[in-house]
């Protein structure tokens, strides 16, 4: 190709405007992507804050985050050790973090949490630990905080509330334990402390909603740790909760049946822990009455919370027992002191019966009185025999002495009887001591002595029928021989055909003609007076 | 001056006319002696390019988010991931790609630059080499951008892991981008035009 065959440049259609100035657009936009990129991290950059920890497990500089509320809102930056040992915790902080960065906010570290209840911060067990916090209430902005080993609970933001519980240990329940409502999970334990007065455990449960329109003001709690074995004078008995409960302890929480609803109780009322349910139910009874009683037998199988019943039905339960020194006889007394409460007899009336009207304590004592007149008293009674746990019966007994209660006192004495069992023995020992009493000794000297004073008499009376024998007898046997013989006489002078029996009938024939003679003589005297005088002259006529 | 004049976009060698402005023959793109405002421009996207360079490496590239947690990667951190998880050449590699790359070839446009502008005649060839080099080797910092594409596309497995790319990623894009327009806009025959009359550059 030569040069001619070079073609001429075409003109071109648009002008060489100049618009050089034009380029400077360009880096002008990227220092304004660039400003705007850096403004708006610095933007979420928010305030760098330090935090002391006692130990630094699983935590990771540049990998650690901080959470609120499950959102990433640092990192951990870098972690210092003190020349005391202490961890202090470097972490960059997001802008939204800022306003719950406050003087009373929580830090702690969340690592994977396992328990029988629940299973807590699994995401740990693949991320590592990570940090988490709460916010605090206060206003006052803050920097450096403590960091906590135990992880609170955080209640900010759920529905439910909170209240307070009294326990006299702390049980197996811990931060997390759950609270069963009818062995449906209602809430948790959040957080416990011994008292400052170091007689007990202070617990904070909190109860989610629906559940905490069910804590009323006489609500109980009772641990649902587990097993409740009781063996008392009503036998053995096995009640648990629910499997996680058994494994890993819990409150449950019940209202009695006669409570309503309409008496929610307060955010952070207080409540006492009771052991089982059964302790927990049975206090809901405010009316009680506090009665003393002395019993002669041994309190051995007896223990507090023994049942007092009526007929069977419990009414009561024993307080306490223990012993008292009555100086006036210088003996030891060992009163039991029972609660009695008149509402659990109450409920138990049937509809349409005639109810004892108990409104008032003067109603309960007259009621008491009565009952007293008409003989009830307390008896020591025998559960269970093969524990041997005993219970306090009320029943009556017409025939018992008659007593009165003292009401003057505190612990008004009710009278008592012994027990049956117990009554048998005293009887049986009663006569034990009568034979025990017995000169028995003496009885049988007496004896000893009568004997030869009889054998003395039986030899005398031994002669005496020997000298009957030989003379007595033969003259008797005379006797009887002359005497049959008087009376063969007899016989014979009375036989029918005998000179006296002829000679008496032939008298007697003469004496009846005689009798006929003077009868015909006196009808003619009668009808012939004058015969008398005149003698018997012929007739007249 | 020379009396032709060489399309840039076909080769087509063409005649100079007395026009202000001249068109190739053959696909009518627009015919220069030199890049018009070559040195200009170039200063320009290298500025630019400059200051994007800070945040790219400051700001996070990547948003990882697995059920480890979350973590936001800047370059300098995933070359440091890279390290100590022991790969050693990946993380030589993506050292040299994302970080030195980019940084070389901006001191490399401004010696360029400087050279062109002051006609530092002498190192002409050692110049138009390295000139070379830029352009080829431009497009290669890319390999960052790709890979996190790839990444951000394939990985989304939800609640497992999710990666995202972040503001880091757009300014380092930018960065490359602005290199490789800052060197195509550099004209490289002004590392040997003999200096003018007037002694002015061009």
């Amino acid at each position: 190709m030569s040069d001619a065959e070079i073609p001429e440049a075409h003109t071109a259609v648009h002008g060489a405007r100049s618009r050089a100035w034009l380029l400077w657009i360009i880096p002008a936009v990227a220092a304004l992507i660039g400003i705007w990129l850096v403004v708006q991290r610095m933007a979420t950059h928010g305030p760098t804050i330090t935090i002391s920890f006692r130990g630094a497990d699983g935590i990771t500089p540049g990998r650690t985050v901080l959470r609120y509320k499950d959102v990433d809102v640092g990192t951990v930056a870098s972690i210092r050790i003190s020349r005391e040992g202490e961890i202090t915790v470097v972490a960059d902080m997001t802008r939204d973090a800022e306003p719950f960065l406050v003087r009373d906010s929580r830090f702690w570290v969340v690592r994977p949490r396992i328990s029988a209840g629940s299973v807590s911060g699994l995401g740990t067990l693949f991320s590592g630990a990570y940090i988490s916090f709460t916010a605090g209430q206060s206003s006052e902005k803050a920097t450096h905080f403590t960091g906590l080993e135990v992880p609170p609970f955080d209640t900010e933001g759920l529905a439910g509330r909170e209240f307070v519980l009294h326990a006299s240990d702390l049980g197996s329940l811990e931060v997390g334990s759950p609270v069963l409502f009818r062995r449906v999970k209602a809430g948790e334990i959040v957080s416990y402390q011994v008292d400052p007065t170091g007689r007990g455990v202070t617990l904070k449960a909190f109860i989610d909603a629906p559940f905490d329109r069910f804590v009323s003001r006489d609500t109980r709690f009772w641990q649902a740790s587990g097993f409740d074995v009781s063996l008392d004078s009503e036998g053995f008995r096995l009640q648990t909760q629910s499997l996680a409960a058994i494994l890993d302890g819990g409150v449950a929480f019940e209202s009695p049946p006669e409570t309503t609803l309409e008496q929610p109780a307060d955010v952070g009322s207080q409540f006492d822990i009771f052991g089982s349910r059964t302790d927990a139910m049975k206090r809901p009874y405010q009316e009680s009455q506090l009665y003393r009683v002395y019993f002669a037998e041994s309190l051995r199988g007896l223990s507090a919370g023994a049942p007092v019943d009526v007929h069977g039905i419990v009414i009561g339960e024993v307080a306490r027992f223990g012993l008292e020194y009555d100086s006036k006889k210088g003996i030891f007394r060992f009163p039991v002191e029972f609660n009695v409460y008149p509402q659990r007899l109450r409920e138990r009336y049937l509809d349409g019966v005639e109810q004892a009207t108990v409104d008032s304590v003067k109603d309960h004592r007259e009621l008491v009185n009565r009952l007293v007149k008409a003989g009830m008293r307390a008896q020591l009674k025998t559960g269970n025999l093969v524990t041997g746990q005993l219970y306090i019966g009320l029943d009556f007994f017409p025939k018992a002495p008659a007593a009165v209660i003292d009401w003057n006192t505190p612990q008004p004495v009710m009278p008592t009887v012994p027990g049956g069992l117990s009554a048998l023995t005293d009887t049986l020992g009663d006569i034990a001591t009568k034979i025990d009493a017995m000169p028995l000794d003496q009885i049988g000297s007496q004896l000893l002595a009568d004997e030869q004073a009889l054998n003395v008499a039986i030899k005398s009376t031994a002669g005496l029928v020997d000298h009957l024998n030989s003379d007595v007898a033969p003259e008797a046997k005379r006797a009887l021989a002359s005497a049959r013989e008087a009376l063969n006489a007899a016989q014979a002078a009375l036989a029918a055909d005998s000179p006296l029996q002829g000679n008496l009938s032939d008298t007697l024939k003469q004496l009846s003609r005689a009798a006929q003679a003077l009868t015909d003589l006196s009808d003619f005297v009668e009808q012939h007076p004058e015969s008398l005088i005149r003698g018997n002259r012929a007739d007249p006529q | 001056m020379s009396v032709f004049v060489a399309c840039q976009r076909c080769g087509q060698l063409a005649r100079r006319v007395a026009t202000p402005s001249m068109a190739c023959p053959r696909c009518g793109t627009r015919l220069f002696l030199r890049k018009p405002a070559s040195l200009q421009r170039t200063l320009a996207y290298l500025i630019a390019a400059a200051v994007l360079y800070i945040p790219a490496n400051l700001l996070p590239i990547m948003h990882t988010a697995t059920i480890q947690g979350d973590e936001d990667d800047t370059i300098m951190s995933g070359v440091l991931v890279l390290i100590h998880s022991g790969s050693w050449p990946l993380a030589a590699l993506v050292f040299f790609a994302s970080i030195m790359v980019p940084i070389l070839k901006l001191l490399a446009l401004s010696v360029l630059l400087l050279a062109a502008r002051f006609r530092w005649r002498d190192h002409a060839h050692a110049l138009g080499r390295l000139y070379r080099l830029v352009e080829f080797v431009g497009r290669w910092s890319l390999l960052d951008i790709y890979v996190l594409t790839l990444l951000v596309a394939l990985v989304q497995l939800q609640a497992l892991a999710t990666i995202e790319p972040r503001a880091g990623a757009v300014a380092f894009a930018m960065v490359v981008i602005l290199t490789i327009l800052a060197a195509r806009s550099f004209d490289p025959r002004l590392l040997w035009d003999p200096p003018p009359a007037g002694g002015g550059a061009r």
